[in-house]
């Protein structure tokens, strides 16, 4: 298996905003905490388009790089995953993410922030997989049961893809020709780069 | 002499803190993650990655209509 990947085909997303449901309520996340969220440029305008973003799980990810207290790690598959007992919630993630992805539950008053959160791919964190810990902090493991993420599977358009980039990228190629237009792969490139070479795991996790 | 000796010094002093640091990530610090196939596929990667690959080929509108 080469790596997880998301692809959104721009061509596709009506903005039905079903992957932001089918993921918010797979993970219960809290009250204005969304992982997942639909983008429309040009609204209202011909031409419009919308793409459903969450975390893109980057090759060379800056939410790694900056984080102080190196609560990120990457598995085999190439997901960027994060640790919460780690994590101060201080919020560089979020600066540093062209994505907007990591989200801060408010964590009591004055504004205070709780630990980021954010897509896990389904892949849940490091607890044991399936348990209620793991439910607790990181949401469903979808993964571990051999299931893709529920916004890519609840997608009713087929437009949110996710899988093995291989698989993913041969869906799309396959639909591109086909209609003979629309090939272009948003936030790929910036995401993972121009070869989209995996980054090596991290050391020091498991995976 | 003693001016250029001077001049340099200046220059150098100025600019030291126009170079960038190489930015890499740190080691992870976090608890260990176990394999996705080891809770429910006992361990076996190849079973784990053939249920992914088919239920990949369910999001490919093209092969479920064949």
């Amino acid at each position: 298996m080469a790596r997880m990947k998301f692809l959104c085909d721009a061509e596709r997303c009506i903005e039905c905003n079903g992957c932001v449901t089918a993921c918010k309520n797979e993970h219960e996340t809290p009250w204005g905490i969304s992982r997942r969220r639909v983008v429309t440029l040009g609204d209202g305008k011909p031409g419009e388009t919308s793409i459903s973003v969450a975390c893109m799980h980057c090759s060379d990810a800056p939410c790694m790089a900056v984080c102080p207290t190196d609560c990120f790690y990457r598995t085999d598959e190439g997901l960027v995953l994060h640790d919460k007992d780690q994590c101060i919630g201080c919020g560089y993630c979020f600066y540093a993410c062209p994505f907007g992805a990591p989200q801060f539950p408010q964590a009591g008053n004055f504004g205070l922030r709780g630990k980021m959160d954010k897509c896990t791919f389904c892949a849940g964190g490091p607890e044991k997989d399936n348990s209620e810990e793991e439910f607790k902090k990181y949401g469903r493991n979808r993964l571990a049961e051999g299931k893709l993420p529920l916004c890519a599977e609840m997608c009713a358009t087929k437009a949110l893809l996710a899988g093995d980039a291989d698989v993913i990228a041969e869906i799309f190629r396959e639909r591109a020709l086909r209609r003979g237009k629309g090939g272009q792969l948003w936030g790929w490139q910036h995401a993972y780069g121009k070869d989209g070479a995996p980054a090596p795991a991290r050391e020091g996790g498991k995976t | 002499m003693r001016t250029s000796w001077v001049a340099i010094v200046v220059v150098a002093g100025t600019v030291a803190a126009c170079g960038e640091r190489v930015q890499t990530a740190g080691d992870y610090r976090g608890k260990a993650d176990a394999k996705p196939y080891e809770a429910n596929f006992g361990g076996d990667k190849a079973k784990w990655e053939a249920a992914l690959r088919a239920r990949s080929q369910n999001q490919n509108e093209y092969s479920r209509v064949q």
